[in-house]
């Protein structure tokens, strides 16, 4: 499957952009010509010439230094909300898909409850109510994002328990970790980390919304979003400032979106198979 | 078979639906192109855009300030010029010890609605206003009498010399006693003003009309449509484009600026009443430190910073308030200059050094560092801040911003819980500045008491009770002299009031005070 | 049936008790005294005395669950609290804002309708053509696009550089069409996508194939066939795309300067209007919940195999 899957040009492409996305992120202090964060009162809006590739923004920072900077920013937020739904959703997810009994209907429930509420009001409610800042724009993605996981997680566990293999360990006496860690994580895990992935790309979409509204990163912080809603008062007269950062959001989600496509390509034909892809992907079209 | 069909019609005629939706669609567009084409004759009336919407009819409590001076008038008013004048009282007189304010007011006016404005309406309003808004205000009145329709006498308390400037505030304003239901509640917003409120769609658009029958001559415009659009850039854009008339340049940064080259257009701007500030938080290090406050002055260069940020909306502090105070100011103010070695060396002298040459200061351990709040919704100073945040990392100080929506904004004030905050000044509009330090920030007993000194409370209780004007004027320089001198705030700006307009309107100026920016469309008309 | 909507209007009960739960913990979840900022309002400085007392007649004097219980009590009478801001209750304030927010997504969704039926039937009949193609590559492009940056850039084009449409605000119908656009392209090409897979499907099925080599044209075919069975997906998927359309309409609304419920909502979460937050929250997950339960009782009428379980089953009561 791994082979088939470099084979799809639009998986490549998507693959080759979140790599380029990533080295830049972690080179971003090498790359930039000037301190992103520097005031510059006699250069506003100055236009791109050698010492400022891309220009410079309405207090005469470097554009080109801040846009590579806030790859650090808008990455690393995304991917530290990644981890965390991905731990909080896949224990409790696993949690009631294993033990199932009261503790799966109490966490079903509250998943239920939760999913009463449109994600992103839900998101914005609690981003709004702690107040702006880049702490609670991540508790508040967090607070969203856990469900899905948990949801999927909880099924896939429910139908590999019932799976031969797993009932037999079951009756060979292995005890509970053994079960978990043997023989059902690593059944669930290439599944789960697809949907990880693919998951990323619309964090990034969310924590730039929320912060395009403010309530993201501050000053002096560069951050696509925060940039975008700092750029706002300008962009009639200076558009290139909200047209990068944006920009810069648009082809990082092309690439999730390339990749996405490319899997329902592969995963759709045999999507009857387990069930499990089938699921992904509804849950991901939401 | 005949079930098909019969779904196939259901679709045929769905898609029909969709064909005439778009249709319809299209040719909307196609009409308001035509609209566009400036054919029409010259007709009295003005689309303005607003950033804010009216929120409610009350105007003693949250309608909105700049547009409550064009329904309604008060008992004694600011003119467009910053002067105490007649409003619905045409003349006044205080008793010699204070204590009696005898108010004749004004004859054949009436309000919206047809009441007619007497003694009765305005007794009723003060009523109702003490046990409201006004309760801080009229907490002096012991009684009102209302001898004839015509006069008005208020007896107070304690002596009030400043009862007639109290009088002036929007909130103040009358209201007819048949639009103020048991409660207490405006039902409408009916008023004796220049323009009658006759619609209003909320978060979209507001609609005046001329009052015909207005005391002191009916508006040359015949009607006013606000559009409400909060975003400054969008009522640029939308005056560009010609969907609206006219703008304030509230918040506007770099649009004014633009506007300025367009032809069609034409912006005035007049200096206002309200100043940005900075306060320090005197209660903790590390500005408890006069050195470290002034080191913070010192840094900052408000005179290059001002006009290349924020343009044509405000200009470089001068003074403690803005020129608006005139004769209250002090003549020879202690600025602070901009001076980044002075800065750095009240530094060191203060004991603040970078042991670790991580460009941030020490001392015994702790780093300078500070935060910095401000509200989230004001754009000049979330700029400025972002700028302060630069500055002040060249003298080693490290600074983390706090945005906060004013209601916080005014809490952590009010509690101490801040160590750099940037408000602007108070908009209650005052021909005599004497509220700002007794109930606003510098007497030991004020709300918000940023900084005080026996000397400071004792010349301004002296103020309070000051009745001979010169020495009124005496005090209020050495209060201000005295409160420079320890650098407990920072003067940011003083905010300019600006329109931006098509060139066919003329006589529009705004004026002094921000809270009635609109009120010259008395007098405008369209040429 | 009946009894099917019976079982599910009942389970809506512990869904709605749960909503009411996180609705308000959320709010309290704020820092701050509603009281304080309450009389602050009031432009007076408020006393201790004049918190307390304006505490105690709210009730933020009680314990936590007491005061759960009062709120609750008063929801049931439909009564949301009252705005900070502007004093008139908050379900007087929602409702005037109601019908903004509708309009834009009426339109909204009579553009997707338009947009996406052609575009996925084309799509499926045409597959791996350049139609199909367009379609895939507007579902890729739109899905990666944050939609007020594809807002602002319709602005800075049509309304900046060719002064063509308004900027903002509410008015004719010209004023809806970029927010219309805004909030549509992205859900069109996503709802062509869907249309197609579920057109493939069908056409796939023995019985489409033979009515096929019988000489039964395409849009026969598609009509017959296709559209019936493809509904039942779409509605799913719009059921759960609706809370995009109501959220995401927040964040447009605000854009383009329009005066619905979502711009409000933003404003009070700005402004702390605590229970403007709280009554915007509860409405929303309403209409979410009923939307949904709607449209489940709507796919279970659509599709043919559990309305014959239905049938059955009903069949075997008697």
């Amino acid at each position: 499957m791994s082979r088939k899957l470099w084979r799809k040009p639009m998986i490549l492409i998507g693959c080759l952009i979140l790599l380029f996305y990533m080295v830049v992120a972690c080179l971003a202090p090498a790359l930039v010509p000037n301190n992103p964060d520097e005031i510059h009162l006699d250069s506003l809006f100055l236009p791109a010439d050698a010492t400022y590739p891309l220009g410079t923004d309405f207090l005469g920072r470097c554009s080109y230094s801040r846009l590579i900077m806030a790859s650090r920013h808008t990455l690393g937020a995304a991917l530290l909300i990644e981890g965390i739904v991905l731990v909080v959703g896949v224990t409790i997810g696993g949690l009631a898909g294993y033990f199932k009994g009261w503790l799966d209907k109490v966490i079903i429930s509250i998943i239920d409850i939760l999913l009463a509420f449109p994600g992103i009001i839900l998101a914005l409610v609690i981003a709004g109510m702690l107040g702006p800042g880049m702490k609670n724009l991540i508790i508040a993605v967090s607070a969203v994002h856990w469900i899905g996981y948990a949801r999927i997680v909880r099924n896939m566990v429910i139908s590999v328990k019932e799976k031969e293999f797993v009932t037999a360990a079951v009756s060979l006496g292995s005890n509970h970790p053994q079960i978990i860690f043997k023989h059902i994580l690593p059944n669930i895990l290439p599944f789960i980390l697809v949907y990880a992935t693919l998951n990323l790309g619309l964090l990034i979409l969310n924590i730039a919304g929320l912060s395009f509204l403010g309530l993201g990163v501050q000053p002096p912080t560069a951050e696509w979003g925060a940039m975008l809603n700092e750029a706002r008062p300008y962009f009639r007269d200076y558009p290139a400032l909200m047209l990068l950062p944006g920009a810069a959001i648009l082809v990082i989600g092309l690439a999730f979106q390339l990749i996405g496509e490319g899997l329902r390509d592969i995963l759709s034909p045999r999507a009857s198979q387990l069930g499990l892809e089938k699921r992904i992907l509804a849950e991901l079209e939401e | 078979m005949q079930i098909v069909n019969y779904k196939k019609s259901k679709y045929l005629s769905l898609f029909i639906a969709a064909v005439l939706l778009v249709t319809l669609l299209l040719s909307g567009c196609q009409k308001a192109a035509i609209n566009d084409s400036p054919t029409k004759a010259i007709k009295q009336e003005l689309v303005i855009g607003e950033q804010f919407d009216l929120v409610s009819y009350d105007p003693s409590k949250n309608m909105s300030d700049f547009v409550r001076a064009l329904v309604f008038n008060s008992l004694v008013e600011i003119d467009m010029d910053f002067k105490k004048s007649p409003g619905l009282a045409e003349t006044w007189t205080m008793s010699p010890d204070g204590k009696t304010w005898t108010f004749q007011l004004r004859k054949n006016v009436v309000f919206h609605d047809g009441t007619p404005w007497n003694s009765e309406a305005a007794k009723t309003n003060l009523k109702w206003l003490a046990n409201g808004s006004g309760k801080n205000t009229l907490a002096a009145v012991e009684s009102i009498e209302t001898p004839d329709p015509s006069t008005l006498i208020i007896k107070l308390k304690k002596p009030v010399f400043t009862f007639d400037s109290d009088l002036t505030p929007p909130f103040m304003s009358m209201v007819s006693p048949k639009a103020i239901d048991e409660k207490g509640t405006v039902t409408a917003a009916i008023g004796t003003g220049p323009f009658k409120l006759v619609s209003w769609q909320k978060d979209n658009n507001f609609v005046m009309e001329r009052n015909e029958q207005y005391f002191a001559g009916a508006p040359k415009l015949t009607k006013l449509t606000f559009k409400v659009m909060p975003d400054a850039e969008s009522r640029a854009m939308a005056l560009e484009a010609g969907q609206i008339d006219l703008m304030s340049g509230r918040e506007a940064l770099t649009a004014v600026q633009r506007l300025k080259t367009n032809p069609a257009l034409k912006i005035v701007k007049k200096m206002g009443q309200t100043s940005e500030l900075m306060f320090f938080n005197l209660y903790k290090a590390p500005f408890d430190d006069l050195k470290v406050r002034q080191a913070v002055a010192n840094a900052i260069n408000l005179n290059e910073m001002i006009p290349k940020l924020i343009g044509d909306l405000a200009e470089p502090p001068v003074n403690f308030f803005s020129t608006a105070f005139g004769k209250f100011l002090n003549p020879n103010p202690q600025m602070p200059k901009y001076d980044l070695q002075a800065s750095k060396a009240l530094l060191a002298e203060a004991g603040w050094k970078d042991s670790d040459g991580d460009g941030i200061l020490e001392k015994s351990g702790t780093k300078l560092k500070a935060t910095l709040s401000y509200g989230s919704n004001n754009t000049e100073d979330k700029l400025l801040c972002t700028a302060f945040q630069g500055a002040l990392k060249g003298i080693g100080m490290e600074v983390d911003l706090r945005p906060m929506d004013t209601a916080a904004l005014k809490q952590a004030l009010e509690k101490k819980d801040y160590q750099l905050i940037m408000v602007g000044q108070w908009s209650v509009p005052h021909d005599d500045p004497s509220m700002h330090y007794i109930s606003g920030y510098w007497h030991s007993k004020s709300t918000y008491t940023i900084f005080t000194s026996p000397e400071l409370d004792s010349r301004i209780d002296k103020l309070a009770a000051s009745l001979d004007a010169q020495e009124r004027i005496k005090l209020h320089q050495e209060i201000q002299a005295e409160i420079m001198k320890n650098t407990p705030e920072m003067v940011i700006f003083h905010r300019n009031n600006v329109l931006v307009m098509k060139k066919n309107i003329e006589n529009l100026n705004p004026s002094v005070g921000t809270w009635q920016i609109f009120r010259g469309l008395t007098q405008a008309e369209i040429k | 049936m009946k009894s099917y909507v019976f079982k599910r209007l009942l389970q809506l009960i512990p869904v709605l008790l749960g909503v009411s739960v996180v609705t308000f913990t959320l709010i309290h979840l704020a820092p701050g005294d509603p009281a304080h900022f309450m009389l602050q309002k009031t432009g007076a400085e408020p006393t201790k005395e004049a918190l307390q007392a304006l505490r105690h007649e709210m009730g933020l004097d009680l314990p936590i669950w007491q005061q759960y219980l009062r709120w609750c009590e008063q929801i049931l009478q439909l009564n949301l609290g009252i705005s900070i801001k502007s004093g008139d209750t908050v379900l007087k304030e929602l409702l005037d804002r109601l019908p903004a927010t509708l309009e834009l997504a009426a339109s909204s969704l009579a553009f997707v309708v338009l947009v996406a039926f052609p575009l996925g039937i084309f799509s499926a009949m045409y597959k791996g053509r350049w139609i199909d193609q367009l379609s895939r590559a507007m579902a890729i492009v739109f899905g990666a696009m944050p939609r007020f940056w594809l807002g602002l850039l319709f602005i800075y084009f049509f309304a900046v550089k060719f002064h063509v449409l308004p900027v903002a605000g509410r008015g004719d119908a010209v004023h809806l069409l970029l927010p219309t656009l805004t909030l549509g392209l992205g859900m069109s090409a996503n709802y062509a996508r869907l249309l197609r897979t579920s057109l493939l499907e069908v056409f796939s099925q023995e019985y489409v194939r033979a009515a096929r080599a019988r000489g039964v044209k395409p849009g026969q075919l598609v009509i017959n066939y296709g559209l019936k069975n493809a509904l039942v997906p779409i509605l799913t998927a719009f059921g759960m795309s609706l809370g995009q359309l109501l959220g995401g309409s927040a964040i447009i609304e605000t854009v383009f300067s329009w005066p619905g419920i979502g711009k409000f909502a933003l404003e009070s979460i700005m402004n702390r209007d605590y229970m403007v937050v709280q009554g915007y929250a509860l409405l929303m997950a309403l209409i979410f919940v009923v939307v949904n339960l709607c449209i489940d009782v709507a796919c279970m009428l659509l599709d043919p195999k559990t309305k014959k379980l239905q049938v059955k089953q009903a069949g075997g009561g008697k």
